[in-house]
């Protein structure tokens, strides 16, 4: 289900614009989901609530975002690291 | 690499605390709870938020419709309430307007208002009247001793409640000194005062 992401030192600089194009390939409600989840860091509940969904659904969404993200992120030439 | 446990603690499935136990003996959630936090760190260090014009769009919209939402909510329980009101306004006047109808309704043949010259005729034998009863219970009220108690508590109240009906009468005949009604209900009220002195005057004597 996860493909396993290998950690290397790449210039951050680089890694938020990885970041930023694979958040822009989530399809629109995902990526609602994750970028006021992860970006700007408000509750599941308050993101529930603005875009009109049950919580289910935006733990679900953040969820498969992550997922994807993964994906994307280990097919990009630089990985996830800080 | 994959954990059903992990996606469980992501959909809220399981509470933290068993993950957490879960998570001390498992790698690949260890591995992805890991990579987890590298995404959510990396997210969080994003200066602006990822061009989005359609999720701020979006946003907006949702805030929008629900404002509408509660507006149009209000505005249709202020609608509700208003019917309900002008329901019970005119089941009301309906109501006050039928028992007007069927308590003052004259009488066939009856004039509502008397004319000056009758009004006159009958305040005057309304007057005799009364002072006929007045004499009666100038006779009747010292026998009133002779009944025992719980009788004589009885007309007592009785006499009470009459001469209360007969105040009303003669307070709104004041304001209307013409209505033939009021000037029946006060001859009803006079006769039942006779009536109750005449057989008070029977028990004493």
């Amino acid at each position: 289900m996860f493909e396993e992401i290998e950690i290397s030192h790449t210039p951050r600089i680089d890694l938020r614009l990885q970041l930023e194009e694979a958040i822009n390939t989530l399809p629109e409600r995902m990526r609602a989901c994750f970028v006021l989840f992860a970006v700007e860091e408000m509750k599941q509940d308050e993101i529930a609530e603005i875009l009109n969904l049950s919580v289910g659904t935006v733990k679900a969404q953040i969820f498969h975002a992550k997922a994807r993200l993964r994906v994307l992120l280990a097919d990009a030439p630089a990985e996830v690291t800080t | 690499m994959n954990c059903e446990f992990y996606q469980k603690r992501e959909l809220g499935e399981i509470n933290e605390s068993e993950f957490s136990q879960h998570l001390a003996t498992c790698s690949a959630c260890q591995k992805l709870v890991e990579q987890d936090a590298r995404i959510l760190t990396l997210a969080q260090n994003l200066q602006k938020p990822v061009a989005s014009p359609l999720l701020w769009a979006k946003i907006e919209n949702s805030l929008r419709a629900e404002q509408q939402k509660d507006h149009r909510h209000r505005r249709i329980n202020w609608s509700e309430q208003k019917w309900t009101l002008l329901r019970i306004a005119a089941v009301l006047l309906i109501g006050i307007g039928l028992g007007s109808y069927f308590i003052f309704k004259p009488k066939p043949g009856e004039p509502r208002l008397l004319a000056g010259a009758a009004l006159q005729q009958v305040e005057k034998k309304e007057r005799a009247y009364a002072e006929a009863i007045a004499e009666l219970e100038r006779a009747a009220l010292p026998q009133m001793a002779k009944l025992d108690a719980e009788l004589m508590l009885l007309y007592r109240d009785r006499l009470e409640t009459i001469e209360a009906q007969i105040a009303r009468c003669k307070e709104a005949l004041a304001d209307n000194p013409s209505n033939a009604h009021i000037r029946r209900y006060l001859l009803a009220a006079l006769q039942d005062k006779k009536e109750t002195l005449r057989e008070l005057l029977q028990l004493a004597g």
